[in-house]
């Protein structure tokens, strides 16, 4: 699968049919309509009928919760369990309508058969605690109930797959609650065995939260696919992707839910230059999107996607290699390769965000997981600045976030951290207007005046900066948008509770996260 | 050139990548602080008396220096400073952009003047010995409880050692490469006694 763009899920399906929650459960045909209607509108190329996480425990005999204004929950584990057949369940046979229908209509798009992994199932039957508690205190009884919410998702497997469906995805989020060595033997191995008899079918899983710790088992299950939850930086997994397997991600689900669409278009663009040159990269969002999410950001979130990376698609090689080399602190290999594209018509923005950009994203991600340390670090940013110098006079525009004005305070001469802010804020598309050290309360006063920066970096060293740092902090605050600049401090003199007492709006452990706490600040 | 001249305590202490061209990077900085640094170390004993004449009122306030000069006979005053090129230095690079080699200077001063500092007090502390005391651990200003004020007492005496030595209003000893710290010296016959 290559540079796929979908939302997880068809929940805002629900607003296009005259529904609620009852009424799109239970009605196949309102169901099969919602799907039409919503595809009708969203161009994805994976599409799912309106599912919930609960319809087969339900099978199983827990009991539902129904509302007409919500989705379904548990409300009370099996008391006998039960492994039906998936055709004479009603709402199996609902979301099977719908996939012979979306066959019927969407000829040419994915169409997904959703199940539940076997681990989350038996959580929803026996209760989550109980479940986890039952793995070690008696496992045997974990395994029984385990074999019985995998031979339900089989047989619901097999029965969505000839009923419509081309594509097998697991969503498996209570798994992620385990520990590595206990992945693979409870949650793993089900799922392993589930994808095992369709490896012509694409088999994508999906666990939700940060799945880090358990990825290498996750790629053991033989999935075709890996579908990241959008808390999970995309850049620091990529390495241990092959190239076979497919990277899905991340767009955060309430982002496209609450975010006016011309943000959720600047986010899926973000995305899609960040991780489309990768080959095997999938656009979609980190979770299922809200039923009540807007269809058209959901539309402004597919549209978007696809022009993003339609527009990489010639170069990502170019932004691969151009990424490699300043990773690898190489910047006179960079700006060759940066030239050569130039030279053969490369979008030079395209090269910035997918080439430079990532290179630094990535090893500041490396760098706040511990992974490296600071001189790695720097040696990429200066084949950053190397790479950034072929290009600067070809970029009509720059990606710009804002002006900070950044400055060590008075009494204080240490410059090194500071200088490191400016440098990691710089090449995140802020401008910077530096101030320098030993900076009068006053002089940060009028260059905010000056300057109109959204936001205030405050740098100090020493335990007498504070003093300093609490001055500054009011002269701004003073002055004629006092009220409006969000103030960040960061330094040896500070620490996050010094920071809450000073009353400033950010503190920043060091450079790479002095850019995170910036773009909060600075949405 | 062989990363094999990079002493494997910078290494360590400069988090260097596990690359070749980045340890040919740092050996090519390295010799240039050398070539920098103006080493000027210092020292003075003073009797225990004298050190609270000079650094009081906060030598008498801190819990910590009243602590470790219990039982002193002597108290060593020292020193190191690298003078102020090589700081100097890696401001201009970091100005220019060269982040990597700015910050390999900045660090590389830190890690010469307490090379500087330890030199000195390993000396000092053999002749301390050959008169039989015992030293007590060397201790700084802006450490535990013992401000950085002290530091406008260090300025005093070293002005006429160190010419370009200044403070800022921050009490922070300029050039930055500068280190101040004080020793205890206890009679031999205190070993043992915890």
């Amino acid at each position: 699968m290559h540079h796929l763009i979908f939302p997880i899920n068809a929940l805002p399906s629900i607003q296009l049919v005259d529904s609620d929650f009852l009424d799109i459960h239970f009605s196949p045909e309102r169901k099969a309509e919602a799907a039409f209607r919503y595809y009708s509108e969203i161009d994805a190329d994976v599409m799912f009928y309106f599912s919930d996480v609960v319809i087969q425990a339900e099978a199983m005999g827990a009991g539902i919760s129904y509302s007409r204004h919500r989705m379904p929950r548990v409300a009370s584990p099996a008391s006998k369990i039960e492994v039906p057949r998936p055709h004479r369940c009603p709402r199996m046979q609902a979301n099977a309508n719908a996939l012979r229908r979306m066959e019927r209509d969407f000829p040419q798009a994915h169409r997904a058969a959703l199940v539940y992994g076997p681990f989350t199932v038996a959580g929803q039957i026996a209760g989550e605690q109980r479940l986890l508690r039952m793995l070690s205190e008696a496992p045997r009884e974990a395994e029984a109930l385990l074999e019985k919410c995998s031979r339900l998702a089989a047989r619901y497997r097999d029965y969505l797959l000839n009923n419509g469906a081309d594509l097998f995805w697991i969503s498996d989020p209570l798994a992620g609650l385990l520990p590595p060595e206990q992945y693979m033997p409870w949650a793993g191995d089900p799922v392993r065995e589930l994808f095992a008899p369709s490896p012509r079918t694409p088999r994508i899983l999906h666990v939700c939260g940060d799945t880090s710790h358990i990825l290498p088992g996750m790629l053991a299950t033989g999935a075709d696919g890996i579908s990241f939850d959008n808390c999970m930086e995309l850049l620091l997994q990529e390495e241990q992707i092959p190239e076979t397997v497919s990277l899905i991600g991340n767009l955060d689900p309430v982002l496209v839910q609450t975010q006016p669409q011309e943000e959720v278009r600047k986010h899926t663009a973000d995305l899609a230059q960040l991780m489309g040159p990768l080959r095997h990269f999938c656009l979609s969002t980190g979770c299922a999107l809200p039923p009540d999410t807007p269809v058209e950001s959901v539309a402004a979130f597919v549209d978007s996607g696809k022009e993003a990376l339609d527009h990489l698609e010639p170069w990502t090689e170019d932004m691969l290699e151009v990424c490699r080399t300043v990773h690898m602190g190489r910047g006179n290999q960079a700006k060759t390769r940066i030239r050569s594209a130039l030279e053969r018509g490369a979008d030079p923005l395209s090269l910035l965000i997918g080439g430079l950009s990532r290179a630094i994203r990535k090893a500041s991600g490396r760098y706040e997981s511990k992974l490296c340390y600071l001189p790695e670090l720097l040696l990429i940013v200066e084949a950053f600045y190397d790479g950034f110098s072929c290009l600067e006079h070809r970029l009509r525009e720059r990606p710009f976030r804002g002006t900070v004005v950044l400055g060590t305070v008075r009494g204080d001469i240490h410059e090194i951290g500071k200088n490191l802010v400016r440098v990691f804020l710089e090449t995140s598309g802020y401008r910077v207007v530096d101030l320098g050290a030993d900076v009068h309360p006053e002089t940060f006063r009028q260059a905010c005046e000056e300057h109109n920066p959204d936001l205030v970096g405050l740098s100090g060293f020493t335990s007498h900066s504070r003093q300093a740092m609490q001055e500054t902090i009011q002269a701004i605050r003073h002055g004629k948008a006092g009220d409006r600049i969000a103030v960040m401090v960061g330094g040896a003199a500070v620490n996050p509770s010094r920071a809450g007492e000073l009353g400033c709006d950010g503190y920043a452990r060091d450079a790479v996260e002095a850019v995170r706490v910036a773009n909060a600040l600075n949405p | 050139m062989s990363d094999s001249k990079l002493p494997q305590a910078l290494i360590k202490y400069l988090r260097i990548p596990d690359d070749r061209d980045a340890k040919d990077r740092v050996e090519s900085l390295r010799q240039e602080a050398l070539g920098l640094i103006r080493p000027i170390v210092w020292y003075r004993d003073i009797s225990p008396e004298k050190f609270h004449t000079l650094f009081s009122p906060w030598s008498r306030e801190s819990e910590s220096i009243t602590s470790l000069l219990r039982g002193a006979e002597r108290i060593r005053l020292l020193a190191a400073s690298l003078g102020s090129a090589l700081e100097n230095e890696s401001r201009v690079r970091q100005a220019r952009g060269n982040v990597f080699e700015g910050y390999i200077l900045d660090r590389m001063g830190s890690y010469l003047v307490e090379r500087e500092m330890r030199r000195l007090d390993r000396r000092t502390s053999g002749q301390a010995r050959s008169r039989d005391q015992i030293c007590g651990r060397r201790f700084s200003p802006g450490y535990g409880d013992f401000p950085l004020d002290a530091q406008i007492v260090f300025l005093r005496i070293l002005s006429p050692v160190i010419p370009e030595l200044r403070i800022s209003c921050g009490l922070v000893l300029y050039p930055e490469k500068t280190v101040t710290a004080l020793k205890p010296a206890y009679p031999a016959s205190r070993r043992g006694t915890g």
